[in-house]
């Protein structure tokens, strides 16, 4: 299995990682978001609140963690091309386990949101972001960053299995997308968000993610914070990869090919 | 009934006809098969058993229950209730060994747009556990066997439709399955394509033994390639056996007599009627349908119809067709049925 998943991942990196989708995804894109976000809000902390001096020091280490998110959405959509060309079906009638055929692509969303991770680190650190756990701590952004693509990739997967059609895949991804990054403390600090958006913060996985990269990057830095939050956002991982695989099997309707009549 | 065994063993006693090893154990055993998509049966009681190195073709209409059947032997889906193995493995217990035995060709042609066709068809040879160098001779091989080599370096965006469904099968050939599931692969070939697929996969059959299970709305792509045919409507299989005995069940030979002058058929009705060899004489507008017993009836047809000077202008011997024996089973033509679906719900995973 470890040699087959090896394959798959070959073939999951060819489709994800071609050079010039790979230089606009990976590097172009995310450092272009961060740019504009410290233009857009920069003179936010100077009107209090924030637990930080400039706002790229408080979105930089967020931005790190849920810059994969978007990306995640190929997830669906290449499951839902393979549904429909008819190779799923064809991969699950092999004697391979059937969490092979999926685990390379989620690999590659985890893989590429770690890239992502370590290009906003860089990028801030060029802007004058230092990150107090040092090269271990961003290490450890870019464990969450990779952990929290595995989830939204699983989740995506399952979308696309289950989804009739792309526009529904793609649609329903930037709206989770968009409800969960909103639905945290990513554009605002605890102490400027109101009581409801808290409680949604507080059983989101992004936001513990945001919080966890947050713990090994400020000058306070809590590993004891960054390892509750890791391990939030593992569980996470482990319970949709869990469900991702169970509806890659069982269902019939899932991952199998609509008859033509 | 015979106890389907979870794990073959191969010295098995010879009563028990389900174990793996023993030459005469089925290739494949379904028994009393039942499959319901919500209110629709797609499968309702199937039993059928195919012997090492049969080519079986699976015959009916759309919403037959052909892909269901195909798809629960390649255990991508659970059966409702009944009983299925492949060479002895009980699908319910050991799907993993059962797949290891199986080449599937699946309705669409299942190939990633994104690589070569000699990448997929290496890919899935990978995914049935082949090493990288079986895989590749193994790609080598099949796609020239299929004479489909200067594909292989192609990806499908380039390929026709017919192709494609080449390179999939070649794909499902790659690591020489003992069974082979066909999902009506004709309905997407060409005709040349067919009949080198054919002509390859009686090889295959001949050769090294290969069982294979072909589903097919089309009688005329069985026959060539299957030795004995079953014919299925709403889940079930309502007679099977060797085509020829099949088609003898129907019937014998049906002569079409054009004569020279159609107003001279009420004459000829009679004098046909009382010839020996002639079991039927149907008198239409413009011909008469004879069913005779065989090609011996044509020289006494004609030389009795010229005895009483009723010229012909045209007459024709055809053997009945297995269109003709699922008319007979099912009261209906299967064209009839390909374009009017009995149930009319599309139903996922049944035909």
């Amino acid at each position: 299995m470890p040699l087959l998943t090896v394959i798959l991942c070959r073939r999951a990196a060819a489709r994800a990682f071609r050079p010039r989708r790979a230089v606009t995804l990976y590097i172009v894109a995310p450092c272009a978001v961060l740019w504009l976000l410290c233009q857009v809000f920069g003179a936010l902390p100077r009107r209090g609140g924030f637990p930080v001096a400039t706002y790229l020091a408080f979105v930089a280490p967020a931005l790190a963690v849920a810059v994969a998110l978007p990306a995640t959405v190929f997830v669906g959509l290449t499951i839902l091309a393979d549904r429909d060309a008819g190779l799923l079906e064809q991969m699950l009638a092999t004697p391979s386990a059937s969490v092979i055929t999926f685990l390379a692509e989620v690999g590659a969303a985890a893989a590429g949101g770690m890239a992502m991770a370590m290009v906003i680190a860089v990028a801030g650190q060029l802007g004058g972001l230092s990150i107090s756990g040092g090269a271990a701590g961003a290490a450890a952004i870019a464990l969450l960053a990779g952990l929290l693509g595995l989830t939204c990739g699983c989740l995506s997967l399952l979308l696309g299995i289950l989804a009739p059609g792309r526009t529904i895949v793609r649609s329903a991804g930037i709206c989770i997308l968009a409800v969960s990054l909103l639905c945290s403390t990513f554009l605002l600090p605890r102490s400027l968000l109101p009581s409801w958006l808290l409680t949604l913060a507080g059983i989101n996985p992004v936001a513990s993610a945001i919080d966890g990269a947050r713990a090994v990057c400020w000058p306070n830095l809590s590993w004891a914070q960054y390892g509750r939050d890791l391990l939030l956002v593992l569980v996470t991982a482990l319970l949709s990869l869990g469900l991702a695989s169970l509806a890659i099997v069982r269902h019939p309707a899932a991952g199998l090919t609509p008859v033509r009549q | 009934m015979n106890t389907i065994r979870s794990s073959p063993a191969p010295n098995q006693t010879p009563g028990n006809q389900l174990v793996d090893g023993t030459p005469n154990t089925p290739a494949i055993v379904v028994e009393h098969l039942r499959k319901a998509f919500g209110p629709v049966r797609a499968l309702n009681g199937l039993s059928l058993r195919v012997r090492r190195g049969e080519c079986f073709g699976l015959i009916g209409p759309g919403l037959s229950g052909k892909t269901t059947a195909l798809r629960i032997l390649t255990t991508l889906i659970p059966a409702d209730m009944g009983a299925t193995s492949l060479l002895g493995y009980d699908l319910r217990v050991d799907a993993r060994q059962a797949r290891r035995a199986l080449g599937y060709v699946g309705q669409e042609a299942g190939l990633d747009a994104r690589l070569s066709g000699w990448q997929n068809v290496v890919l899935i040879a990978r995914l049935h556990g082949l090493g990288r160098r079986a895989a590749e001779q193994g790609a080598d091989e099949i796609l020239a066997a299929l004479d489909s080599h200067a594909l292989g370096a192609l990806t499908p965006s380039h390929y026709t439709s017919s192709q494609r469904a080449l390179v999939a099968i070649a794909a499902a050939l790659v690591h020489r399955p003992p069974i082979l599931l066909l999902d009506d692969p004709a309905a997407r070939l060409t005709i040349a394509h067919r009949t080198l697929l054919w002509r390859y996969l009686g090889r295959r059959v001949r050769d090294e033994g290969t069982t294979i299970l072909l589903a097919t709305q089309g009688l005329d792509d069985a026959e060539p390639l299957c030795n004995r045919v079953g014919i299925i409507d709403h889940g079930r299989i309502l007679a099977s056996g060797d085509p020829a005995e099949l088609k003898a069940q129907v019937g014998g030979h049906t002569l079409i007599v054009r004569p020279l002058d159609p107003r001279s058929i009420p004459e000829a009705q009679p004098i046909l009627e009382r010839m020996g060899g002639v079991r039927a004489v149907r008198p239409l507008h413009d011909r008469i349908e004879l069913e005779v017993t065989g090609a011996h009836a044509v020289p006494m047809v004609l030389r009795v119809l010229e005895e009483h000077e009723l010229g012909v202008r045209e007459i024709t011997l055809s053997r009945p067709s297995l269109d003709e024996v699922f008319f007979r089973h099912t009261g209906r033509k299967i064209r009839e049925s390909r374009e009017q679906p009995a149930s009319g719900v599309e139903v996922p995973g049944h035909r």
